[in-house]
């Protein structure tokens, strides 16, 4: 019987079209996308799981795994149809009467259709991985991004994720549908199934338990999350998603929750027709009936009707318009589908909100009302998108759904009423929603404790900004219901639409004119406001008006009105309604549209020059074809550098005068000079002392070729004049333009200053990018003995140490900074003007600031300190000061004198989030520090941001690497030690630590993203993830092994011998020596696992016991097992002998060590007995995590108390 | 009042020609549109109710062109589909005071009157409080009479309305109509042929789309005077009687069969004349249209 059942349900599914279209669907959206990892289009990419990039293979099973999965999360919608209607075709098609009376066993039947509709949306799943499959074999892709097919690669996700979330949710859908028997709340479900998915992501990282974190997620992606963040390229190219741990327990779980679910939900279910509901319906009714019949018996007078005086005015028209409005607008507030799913959207946004609001990229900051409105308007945003797309439906078909159109459509309503009721209601649904997204925000500021509600920043931001979108799309979706005329399909339209307008940048249509409902977008910050996007913006969203108020004009022309449905006689009827008025309405709606065009354009493509990503890369492209030969040339370098700059924050323009004096350091005379400079400058004068002439001037590419008349002579100097000026030219396409701004101007010297010869850092660097342009790939830095291109420092081309002064001007009530010393003062006019200078010679490396700033002074001996912040901005003033001095303390002690007398921080607006060491001078985003907030055994993270920067005044501003791989080991790494030990100075060991672990995480996720190749230290090539996180990682273990004095004499002596040293700057390998040197011999070998080497650790604790002692004490014995592993570029990992030294520890109930000591360690299993004071807790091995090693977790174990004898 | 129909025709997009060339005349008082399922009644009547296009021919209204002028037309029309919903969640009294407003009555104290009328006419007014979901079939018809009188209509469409009514109620319906139906033109469609009798002054019988015959019900049946034969036969015997007869019409009777045939004179001497009822009228129409109907088929 089941299987007669099943038989009948598949073969039935199989021989609809419908099956056939979802699995096409499936098959060409894996096809493209594989294809697109594959290479094969060049101005296009989309990939899944990083596949195609960097070192990740296209087909790697990782790859297809998140293919596969992903692509079946979005058809959870087809699971719901499927499976509903496997659940309800029966009363739909009201077969049931037959069907039920038939002797069927009632499982048979469940289970049945059940299974046979789980084969068919197996089948239609199937398309992804046949996609992927056939992509793989075109013979146009390129074949270095695949690896051999494995046929288990594309089994396994399904047996693992697919088939178990399809148990899962399908179960939910058909027992839902078999209990209430319509269509619409497995729909709802399944969009709030997705939504959770979609959302679920964003939860991952923020939930402390991993067990819980694996376990919640119904659709297993967090649980693989965690699995794969740490998988390197080589992991991701080899192996299958392993199906044990918490991933297999998610399985089981949400596999028996859906299971369960279906048992609980059929189990009441009989083969019979009539719901409980109904039944009380009916009985109501036969009630009613008999009363009436009670009544009719009574005579039937008729009574008179009144009088009436009906006139047809305008008035009447605008009364009708209100009582449908308000009828439209009750129908969907009052719908329990709407409260359902704004409940949902309060829930997320609450949820997301309280889990980021306080956090920026992984620190505390405070809930500032920019920051919750990013947040929760961005987290509801999702659910509006679905109220919007999903009633835009409901409001269209409200009438013929309840079969009251035609009741409707006969009524004496102009159409114009009765189509705006309904965009108006769908509209003021919108807006309301935005009052919601302010409540929650308020109230998740109160929750945090905060309670400055810029409630005017919160209404501007609703609705002056954001809901213009929301009543954009509304337009969008009430046209495309309309037209399409049929509600599912209009959904589907929409959703094709949404992924569509996304994808298209991807596809090379970039202009915003082509994405609505796009814009230049605008970033508010709270030193600038909106600053000067808002004009450009709303000129888009005019413009995108324009276009909606079209679209809206065909929707009233087009919307069916009585049971003529064919388009001939909707065209016929648009004809009709194509009056004076509508007329006018489109002509608006057209002149908008084309003048708002025609401005746009005008600055995007007149004003400006539109280029796409494409055709910038080709700009770069020429560039490097053209004047790569040039790279070697010979060229003098600048010695001196004055510049005097005058800033304009309203026009947000900059005029730059000043001088260089360039010096041949080589030792051949040199007959021309290459100067580069942006070609968004105009050069109003460029000009040597010596008789030059311009032989090749390439304002394109801002390369100019300057011949001398009497070449340049070995140590001759010449002098380089030049008055160049930017003014910003309408706006562009694309790129917010945020150095100059209104208030929090910061302006980089490469940025508008000339520099001297080819510059190798405007290549394109990525090496797919480079291969679509027909070049070589190109190595991320030079080889770490490369001596001639040691001699340039890595941030510097065209210079080595340079004096520099400079006068900056600005408005009046804005303060202008630079690096240096303040050596006047003065108001001009409306203008202020500072000068400064520099004592001694610096990096050729500056900056500009202006803005209205409150300053905070301090000393520490004889250092001027300084604090430039915003208004209301003096949350952790102090904090940065006492870093200053607590920072120069330890750094003059240890390494050697401050070579200023002055350090500077100077915030500025959030559209960078950085801070950055200029001699002197740190620049520091409002976004960070700033506006962290610190609590009681936070990391305190301004206090060490505030030390790592000022710890660049020695590592980078007095010892520089030469530009060659490993160069960041002597700034970065470097500088991330100092912070360490000043931070030790001043913190807790345990934040400390917190620290440290932190930095452990983000090492293993950066080195699982790598695109090209991970290196040891010492070739560093500019990573973050490893001159930042294992640098710190690594530093702290090897002060832990030889001692943080031997560390800091060992810098002392580097400082003194290579401090402004003239080239070639020193390399990584020069720095070693110094370590090792301080290294004793029998742990020399770490300077080679550290530094030399990428090397790893597998640490376990396999057992720890104790007995408590007589005399009071404790004896614990614990067992621990390590291996040591060495990882190649791609993060391929060997086991190699292990004979280090490790520390073993026993710690107390509050995680601190109550013995801590390094032993030697080999492969085998080591058991040591340690006697301590107090009782112990955990023993293990590295119990710290000093040392790199991906699962911390089981580095200790508890101790096991055993009974007294 | 005078309500022209001319030349309509109308054809659906899947090939069905719903009428050909329908031209009628109606006037004040009660109009029947008698016809079976699928006749094209309910496109007839969609198209006088501005619901629905004609693809060519005339609908006129005391000079208003019913076909152009929808919004004249829908000012006088009150409207009673077929099939209808309602808004499950709303009362009688809401749906009925939000519809009065659609219908021009823009005056609260009117609506409020009207609407009080209207529910006291169709017996709804003690359950105006309830929600209409709570309703059963038979509340639903007459809350559908109601909204189709509201705003004092001239032109009354109503199709099919007494189905789903008990027959107290359906009387009831009746004296209703017959009532409003002495002042303004009231079209009623059904496949009821005692409904037109008993009410209709005039009518149509329209078959395939075409209108068969016109004219007022006692006419027509005084028209068949006398060419109306009744027998009861043997079930077994029909398809004999059928050859050699023309069958009007069968009904079971005690276990055997009515039959009633049309001839012009007595076929034999075991039928009997019978007294012509609008049902022999009905029945006669559409079987001479099928005939020759055949016989086109077979012509062509």
């Amino acid at each position: 019987m089941f299987y007669e059942i099943f038989k009948f349900e598949l073969r039935g599914r199989m021989k609809k079209i419908s099956t056939y279209i979802y699995f096409a669907i499936f098959f060409s959206f894996s096809f493209i996308i594989m294809l697109s990892m594959g290479g094969v289009f060049k101005s296009f990419s989309a990939s899944v799981g990083s596949g195609g990039q960097g070192n990740v293979f296209a087909n790697a099973p990782f790859v297809i795994y998140s293919l596969i999965n992903v692509m079946s999360h979005f058809g959870i919608i087809i699971t719901a149809g499927m499976m509903g209607n496997a659940a309800y075709r029966d009363f739909e098609d009201r077969t049931y009467t037959l069907y039920f009376s038939y002797p069927i066993k009632k499982y048979a039947y469940i289970c049945g259709r059940f299974a046979g509709t789980l084969v068919a949306l197996l089948f239609v799943f199937s398309g992804t991985a046949v996609g992927a499959l056939m992509a793989s074999w075109m013979p146009f892709v390129m074949a270095e991004k695949f690896t051999a097919f494995r046929l288990s690669v594309y089994v396994q996700p399904f047996l693992v994720g697919v088939i178990p979330n399809i148990i899962f949710a399908g179960g939910i859908f058909y027992a839902l549908a078999l209990r209430v028997r319509k269509r619409l709340p497995v729909y709802v479900t399944a969009v709030g199934m997705l939504m959770g998915f979609l959302l679920a992501a964003n939860l991952v990282g923020d939930i402390k338990n991993k067990l819980i974190a694996a376990l919640i997620d119904p659709f297993g992606n967090i649980p693989v999350q965690t699995i794969v963040d740490y998988w390197t390229p080589a992991e991701k190219n080899t192996l299958l998603i392993p199906l044990s741990g918490n991933f297999l327990l998610n399985r089981l779980l949400w596999l028996g929750i859906g299971l369960l679910v279906m048992w609980l939900g059929t189990r009441k279910f009989k083969l019979s027709y009539l719901l409980p509901e109904k039944k009380r319906a009916a009985k109501i009714a036969v009630d009613t009936d008999s009363d009436t019949l009670k009544e009719s018996r009574e005579p039937a007078g008729v009574p008179v009707m009144p009088a009436l005086q009906r006139t047809f005015s305008a008035a009447l028209h605008r009364q009708q318009f209100f009582t449908l409005f308000k009828n439209e607008f009750l129908s969907v507030v009052k719908s329990i589908y709407f409260s359902v799913i704004v409940l949902f959207g309060v829930m997320f946004v609450f949820i997301v909100g309280m889990q980021n609001l306080g956090t920026f990229s992984g620190t505390s900051i405070y809930p500032l009302t920019y920051r919750v409105l990013e947040i929760s308007s961005g987290t509801f945003m999702l659910f509006i998108i679905i109220i919007l797309t999903f009633y835009s439906g409901e409001l269209v078909w409200k009438e013929r759904d309840k079969k009251f159109a035609q009741i409707n459509d006969a009524m004496p309503v102009p159409n114009w009423a009765q189509f705006f009721s309904k965009l108006g209601a769908l509209m003021l649904v919108l807006a309301l929603l935005n009052i919601v997204i302010l409540a929650c925000g308020v109230m998740m500021q109160a929750l945090k404790g905060y309670y400055n509600f810029e409630i005017g920043l919160y209404l501007k931001e609703l609705f002056g900004i954001r809901l213009l979108d929301y009543l954009l799309f509304a337009a969008l979706a009430i046209f495309v219901q309309v037209l399409v005329n049929n509600k599912y399909l209009g959904h589907f339209v929409m959703v094709v639409y949404y992924i569509v307008i996304d994808f298209l940048p991807n596809m090379g249509i970039e202009h915003k004119l082509f994405l609505f409902p796009e814009s230049t977008g605008y970033m508010y910050s709270d030193m600038n406001g909106y600053g000067h996007f808002l004009g450009p913006y709303f000129l888009f969203k005019l413009y995108w008006a324009g276009f909606a108020l079209m679209l809206v004009l065909i929707a009233y022309l087009f919307r069916v009105r009585g049971t003529d449905t064919s388009f001939k006689v909707r065209l016929k009827k648009a004809k009709k309604r194509f009056t004076r008025g509508a007329q006018l309405f489109a002509a608006a709606g057209l002149i908008l549209f084309l003048t708002m065009g025609s401005i746009i354009f005008y600055n995007t493509n007149v004003l400006n020059d539109f280029e796409s990503r494409w055709e910038e890369q080709e700009r770069v492209v020429s560039y490097e074809k053209k004047y790569k030969q040039y790279e070697n040339l010979p060229q003098p370098r600048i010695t001196d550098v004055r510049v005097d700059v005058d800033i304009f924050p309203m026009q947000r323009g900059v005029d730059m005068r000043g001088s260089y004096v360039l010096k041949n350091k080589t030792t051949t005379p040199i007959p021309a000079i290459h100067v580069g400079i942006s070609r968004r400058l105009t050069i109003n004068k460029m000009a040597f002392d010596l008789p030059a002439s311009v032989t090749a001037a390439d304002k394109d590419m801002g390369y100019y070729i300057y011949t001398l008349k009497q070449p340049l002579n070995p140590d001759e100097t010449i002098k380089l004049d030049f008055d160049v000026s930017y003014r910003p030219r309408g706006f562009m396409n694309s790129g917010r333009r945020t150095r100059v701004v209104y208030n929090g101007t910061f302006l980089h010297s490469y940025d508008f200053c000339p520099s001297i010869g080819y510059n190798p850092e405007r290549e394109l660097s990525d090496d797919d990018d480079r291969k679509n342009h027909d070049l070589k790939p190109k190595p991320r830095m030079a080889p770490v003995d490369d001596l001639k291109a040691r001699g340039n420092t890595y941030i510097s081309h065209d210079s080595d140490w340079v004096t520099f002064e400079t006068v900056v001007s600005t408005v009046k009530d804005q303060v202008a900074l630079a690096p240096g010393y303040l050596f006047k003062e003065w108001v001009e006019g409306e203008r202020r003007f500072f000068h400064y200078k520099m004592d001694k010679k610096i990096l050729n490396f500056f900056s500009f600031i202006s803005a209205r700033y409150q300053v905070q002074r301090d000393k520490w001996k004889d250092v001027d300190i300084e604090i430039y912040y915003h208004e209301g901005h003096d949350y952790n003033v102090q904090r940065m000061i006492e870093a200053i001095k607590k920072s120069l303390a330890y750094y003059t002690t240890h390494f050697s004198p401050y070579q200023h007398s002055l350090v500077r921080i100077i915030e500025f607006p959030r559209y960078a989030s950085f801070a950055q060491s200029f001699p002197t001078t740190i620049p520091y985003s409002e976004q960070i520090g700033f506006v962290a907030r610190i609590e009681e055994g936070d990391v305190d993270y301004p206090f060490e941001v505030t030390a790592h920067e000022v710890a660049h005044q020695w590592w980078a501003h007095q010892v520089i690497g030469g530009n060659v791989q490993g160069a960041t080991l002597l700034s970065e790494v470097l500088a991330q030690y100092s912070t360490l030990m000043v931070a030790r100075e001043n913190f807790p060991e345990k934040i400390v630590r917190k620290s440290l672990r932190y930095d452990m995480d983000r090492y293993f996720r950066g080195r699982a993203r790598e695109r090209k190749k991970e290196v040891p230290l010492m070739l560093i090539e500019n990573q973050g993830y490893l001159h930042y996180n294992k640098g710190i990682i690594i530093m702290n273990a090897l002060q832990d092994y030889i001692g943080a004095d031997r560390v800091n004499a060992a810098l002392a002596r580097f400082i003194k011998d290579t401090a402004y040293t003239e080239p070639p700057y020193p390399n990584s390998i020069e720095f070693l020596e110094y370590l090792r040197e301080a290294t004793p011999d029998h742990l020399k070998y770490i300077i080679t696992d550290m530094f030399e080497t990428i090397t790893l650790y597998e640490f376990k604790a396999l057992d720890a016991a104790y007995k408590k002692l007589e005399n009071g004490k404790y004896e614990v014995t614990v067992t621990v097992q390590a291996k040591k592993l060495r990882a190649d570029e791609l993060g391929k990992e060997t086991e190699i002998p292990i004979d280090d030294w490790l520390d073993i520890g026993v710690l107390d109930k509050d995680g601190d060590a109550l013995y801590l000591k390094k032993h030697k360690i080999d492969n085998a299993e080591k058991s040591f007995t340690i006697v301590v004071d107090s009782e112990p807790v955990q023993a293990g091995i590295d119990p710290f995590n000093k040392m790199l090693d991906r699962r911390l977790e089981d580095n200790v174990v508890n101790v096991e108390g055993t009974s007294e004898n | 009042m005078k309500l022209t129909i001319n030349n309509v025709s109308k054809r659906y997009g899947n090939g069905v020609q719903a009428l050909k060339d329908v031209s009628l005349e109606i006037s004040t008082g009660m109009f029947g549109l008698l016809g079976p399922n699928g006749a094209g009644k309910s496109t007839l009547m969609r198209t006088i109710a501005t619901l629905q296009e004609a693809d060519s021919g005339s609908i006129v209204l005391d000079g208003i062109d019913v076909l152009k002028e929808k919004d004249k037309i829908r000012r006088i029309l009150g409207y009673l589909p077929q099939e209808f919903g309602v808004y499950p969640e709303s009362s009688a009294e809401e749906l009925l005071s939000h519809l009065a407003i659609l219908k021009g009555i823009s005056r609260t104290k009117d609506r409020k009157q009207t609407v009080t009328t209207l529910l006291k006419q169709t017996n709804l007014y003690q359950y105006r409080k309830k929600k209409l979901g709570s309703y059963s079939g038979g509340m639903l018809q007459r809350f559908g009479i109601a909204q189709a009188l509201l705003g004092s209509p001239e032109l009354i469409i109503v199709d099919e309305p007494t189905a789903g009514l008990d027959p107290e109620e359906r009387k009831r319906f009746h004296n209703l109509l017959s009532e409003i139906g002495e002042s303004v033109i009231v079209i009623l469609s059904t496949h009821i042929v005692d409904d037109v009798s008993q009410l209709c002054g005039n009518m149509a019988i329209i078959h395939e789309g075409r209108v068969l015959l016109t004219g007022e019900p006692i006419k027509t049946m005084a028209g068949l005077q006398g060419k109306i034969w009744r027998k009861v036969i043997d079930k077994q015997e029909l398809s004999q009687y059928k050859d050699t007869f023309n069958v009007i019409s069968t009904n079971l009777f005690a276990g055997k069969l009515l039959l009633h045939v049309h001839s012009e004179t007595r076929p034999d001497n075991s039928f009997e004349e019978v007294e012509p009822t609008l049902e022999d009228v009905y029945f006669t129409t559409i079987k001479a249209a099928k005939k020759q109907e055949l016989e086109e088929k077979e012509a062509a």
